[in-house]
């Protein structure tokens, strides 16, 4: 016999953090006027860009012209292996120097290995044209190990980087892949100084011989192969070094953290702005960066903020509200680019740090592999300002704090409508205390196989629903609070009224199901 | 036998001629299983008893088993079986059967001693050797007497006794050329069981038809006609083999399969001749179910080389290396024939391993004589550009010693190919060249990169090795 049944009406509830709804603001009126972007260049740097509008890929142009001008070695460093130019420019090369052309990329399992930002735009893609990118990536891959280029491939390396001859380098957002060079708003700078460029070239010869675990070696087909000796400890790393107007930075699986150091030095020592352009915010809330952040924006200092609008990503919304919860709107602007992949930290329009990481807690400031060039000159500096803002002006979605459950769900994928929950007899949190929680509570959900979600009631429950979608029915297999871990989210709950019912032949309580049983096998 | 242990370097390992040799010939020869009953002369060293009677038979003349028990103190049972024995080994006999020498009752005053000048006995006056005494009081009965017979008396002579046995053997021969190759022990339970039927009279290869003739012979003309040397070491088995049991048949069959022998022909240089061969032959047999390889020289094929090899046995080296399709190169000092080749086929003349050696050439097949033969020869670049070719082949082999240091490779290899051309005066390519040309190989390409790694990864940055935090 069934129990009376509960409704719930869900959406209306408030979402804790940082959110992104489509729409453009104007600018407010400290960003400046609207200035030409334009190659910053003097004669010992350029900040480049990637102008998808204009057509204007300074990034791979000036990778190209420094690959093909090499007369001894190119190192180059990226996870991704898509774009043809490059590929081929780096096959002539080995061909014409007769080697000397040294790869830090993804090899094998490394495609698989959670890397972040990489991953998520992995994951994010469909299925099919993500097994197209890897194969385009590998046919790449082996194309230049027969050629004479030696791959291998670091644990968690996400530089972006190429340095030829130890005097001319590129230190880019952009992977090596088309739609980075051609459609994404990306940058890096060009080194000329070759004290710089040699810097950059020394943490590229550390990573490469020491903190790589597997190889392919040239001349002959892609063959992954493991490194002897990686557990022995790498020797030391000196620290990158530089002066004046033009310092390479660097993070080395933390050996270097001069990134961390330099974009807290940016960070605590800015008066008037910051002009920030990250893919993403995350891990922030208990980091010396995050903490560094928000107290620069609680002493008035304003801020422009660019960022990839990731609604479904957690830690992104909630270090998002901390950062940036609370700071007046004519001091703060955060705005969401579909497609942006820029990285740059401009501090009162006079310094500037273009790096390849991004405001990550996890990894890139004390963990990883990532390189960044410090910038003073002005003409570099007003660059990546310009730049900055440029991405911002056409960006595609405004920030929002704390909006309803339903305003998210009208501009993500959602589960809206009426549905009936059923539930076993017995199930604890009961249909009561879960109706409360539907109301309350941030609700997401995973795709955890076909026809199955899982539910996630903010940090309460969460519950493994079968879905019948002719029936309007969500089917309870298991219930369980508090929730395991953080799943990444597929979509969210939007405006709808849920009808949860307790079924009374449930024997079981699904919670203790599992452990009853596993228990009974121990005695037999 | 397979292919492989029919190459030259195989077939003179084992005689230790392959650094000598120049040319080799081989071809398999059919063998055959003779099983026949076989004379062998067998010795028999004389117990004590035996020794003390001839010496009294010999010492009385003639004597009765009642003389034994009298002076030899053996008892009534003993001395008629002694007596018997011997007579039954003919060393002893009744006066009437022997036409030896009858001296009168009593100890005599001559003896038969062996004369070694002679290689036979010879009568001899002697003083009595003892001074006998009875120890029993002698029958009156009528015991039959004996003499020693001729036997007898060598017998005592070498204090053994020699006679003939017959034994059923087998013998494993080559036939054409008629080659003793060993015995067999493939005799016994299932194998003999499965054993094939003798072969037909008519087809049994002509030498071995009359093999009784050629086993009659004496050692040293047996040795001449089939290879039994039984003077240097006598076969196993065959210890005193005089010849086949007369009136017995023998039984000839294809040896099986597991057993099989080959002739090598090894050439050597002659020294008194310049091109000119001079020739040695062997006889290689493998035992498959013992896995064993024995080679050993057959000198009694020597002296038909001509007759085995043909044309082949008087041709010198010239005429060999144009069988080979090789170009002649002028005599050098060194071993091997020399030759001229340039491009892929200076870089397999020089051999497989990472250092270059004088390899084995074939000469054309003849499929109607059996032969398959080789020359050895030493490569010769026919041009400073071969040369060049050359050392690009022996570093593809060399791609650790390249990774480890270039240049020292590149030298190594170099006076290793000059020292073996004897040509000292050949410029050695520059690195710019040959790494050049090694990068179109792309195979050497990992070992290019190797190379240069430390240039671009590992110098530049020295300097800051010893400044870490």
């Amino acid at each position: 016999m069934s129990r009376a049944p509960i409704h719930a009406a869900v959406g209306a509830q408030r979402l804790e953090g940082m959110y992104f709804l489509p729409g453009r603001i104007e600018l407010p009126a400290w960003v400046g006027g609207s200035a030409p972007v334009a190659c910053g260049s003097s004669s010992r740097a350029a900040y480049l860009f990637t102008d998808e509008v204009a057509r204007d890929y300074q990034i791979r142009d000036a990778l190209l012209h420094l690959i093909r001008g090499a007369s001894r070695k190119v190192f180059f460093c990226s996870f991704l292996f898509g774009d043809a130019q490059i590929v081929d420019a780096l096959i002539e090369a080995a061909e014409r120097l007769q080697g000397g052309v040294y790869v830090l990329t993804a090899l094998g399992k490394s495609l698989q290995i959670d890397t972040g930002e990489l991953d998520e735009e992995f994951s994010g893609m469909p299925a099919q044209r993500r097994v197209e990118q890897q194969e385009r990536h590998l046919q790449n891959l082996d194309r230049m190990a027969r050629a004479g280029v030696w791959l291998r491939s670091a644990r968690d390396c996400h530089a972006k980087l190429c340095v030829v001859d130890d005097e001319v380098a590129v230190v880019t957002s952009a992977n090596a892949r088309r739609n980075a060079y051609e459609d994404n708003p990306e940058n890096g700078v060009l080194v000329r100084e070759p004290a710089v460029a040699r810097e950059l070239g020394r943490l590229f010869a550390h990573a490469w011989l020491h903190l790589t675990h597997d190889e392919s070696p040239p001349g002959a087909a892609l063959d992954l192969k493991g490194r002897g000796g990686q557990e022995r400890r790498p020797p030391a790393f000196p620290a990158l070094s530089g002066s004046g107007d033009l310092v390479p930075v660097g993070t080395v699986q933390g050996i270097e953290a001069s990134i961390r150091e330099a974009t807290l030095d940016l960070i605590e020592n800015a008066r008037r702005e910051l002009v920030i352009a990250s893919y993403s915010a995350v891990s922030l809330r208990d980091h010396v960066v995050g903490r560094a952040l928000r107290r620069a924006l609680e002493r008035g200092v304003k801020a422009l903020v660019v960022l990839r609008p990731r609604n479904l990503h957690r830690d992104q919304v909630d270090t998002c509200g901390f950062l940036f919860a609370g700071v007046p709107d004519e001091r703060l602007v955060v705005l969401g680019h579909d497609h942006t992949h820029a990285k740059a930290i401009v501090a009162d329009g006079q310094r500037a740090l273009v790096w390849t990481g991004n405001l990550d807690g996890k990894a890139g400031y004390d963990s990883g592999i990532e390189v960044g060039v410090l910038m003073k000159d002005p003409v570099s500096v007003s660059a990546a300002r310009s730049h900055v803002i440029e991405i911002a002006r056409r960006a595609t979605h405004r920030s929002i704090i704390r909006p309803t459950l339903h305003e998210i769900a009208a501009v993500e994928r959602s589960l809206a409508g009426a549905w009936t929950l059923s539930l076993p007899s017995g199930a604890r949190p009961g249909a009561t205390a879960l109706a409360a929680m539907f109301e309350r509570e941030a609700v997401f959900w995973t795709e955890i196989a076909h026809g199955k979600l899982a539910i996630r009631l903010g940090d309460a429950a969460e519950v493994i629903v079968r879905v019948d979608e002719p029936q309007r029915k969500l089917i309870s297999e298991r219930l369980m609070s508090p929730p395991l871990p953080e799943r990444r989210v597929s979509g969210i709950m939007g405006r709808s009224e849920i009808t949860l019912v307790e079924e009374s032949a449930a024997p079981r309580t699904q919670e203790s199901a599992p452990r009853q049983r596993r228990n009974q096998g121990g005695r037999r | 036998m397979t292919d492989g242990t029919l190459e030259p370097r195989a077939l003179l390992r084992d005689i230790d001629a392959e650094s000598k040799s120049i040319a080799v010939f081989t071809r398999r020869l059919q063998s055959y299983d003779v099983d026949a009953s076989l004379d062998f002369i067998v010795e028999e060293r004389l117990s004590p008893v035996d020794r003390a009677v001839l010496a009294l038979f010999q010492a009385m003349g003639r004597a009765t088993a009642d003389d034994i028990r009298t002076y030899l103190g053996l008892g009534w049972e003993v001395s008629p079986s002694v007596v018997q024995a011997l007579a039954a080994k003919s060393l002893i006999a009744p006066p009437a059967q022997d036409a030896g020498w009858y001296p009168p009752a009593g100890f005599v005053q001559q003896q038969w001693v062996y004369d070694p000048g002679l290689g036979t006995y010879r009568l001899e006056q002697v003083p009595p050797p003892i001074a006998a005494r009875r120890l029993h009081a002698p029958d009156r009965a009528a015991w039959p007497a004996f003499v020693l017979t001729q036997a007898g008396a060598a017998a005592l002579a070498a204090g053994v006794r020699r006679f003939v046995r017959s034994r059923s053997t087998r013998l494993w021969f080559a036939a054409e050329p008629l080659c003793f190759l060993g015995t067999s022990a493939e005799g016994a339970g299932y194998a003999a069981a499965k054993r094939g039927k003798p072969m037909e009279a008519v087809s049994v290869p002509a030498p071995l038809r009359s093999i009784d003739d050629a086993l009659a012979l004496s050692p040293n003309e047996r040795a001449q006609a089939m290879g039994l040397r039984e003077e240097d070491l006598p076969p196993a088995g065959l210890e005193g083999l005089s010849r086949c049991t007369p009136g017995a048949s023998w039984e000839v069959r294809e040896a099986p399969a597991m057993r099989d022998v080959c002739l090598v022909i090894a050439g050597l240089p002659d020294s008194a001749a310049g091109g000119s061969i001079a020739w040695q032959a062997f006889l290689r047999t493998r035992r498959a179910y013992r896995d064993t390889v024995t080679t050993k020289r057959a000198a009694h094929l020597e002296t038909r080389i001509a007759e085995l090899l043909g044309d082949w046995a008087s041709a010198g080296t010239a005429a060999l290396v144009s069988q080979a399709g090789l170009e002649p190169a002028p005599a050098t000092s060194l071993d091997g024939i020399p030759v001229r080749a340039e491009g892929a086929l200076l870089s397999k003349l020089l051999g497989r391993s990472d250092r270059p050696e004088t390899t084995w050439a074939a000469l054309p097949v003849v499929e109607s004589d059996g032969w398959r033969s080789w020359i050895r020869v030493r490569a010769l670049p026919a041009s400073s550009q071969a040369a060049r070719e050359a050392l690009l082949a022996f570093l593809g082999r060399r791609r650790k010693a390249l990774g480890h240091s270039f240049e020292a490779a590149v030298d190594a290899t170099w006076s290793e190919l000059v020292t073996f051309w004897g040509m000292p005066h050949l410029v050695r390519p520059d690195d710019g060249w040959v790494k050049r040309r090694l990068w179109e190989q792309t195979e050497m390409r990992g070992v290019l990169c190797a190379e240069r790694l430390p240039r671009d990864l590992v110098t530049p940055y020295a300097a800051h090795a010893g400044g870490g935090r």
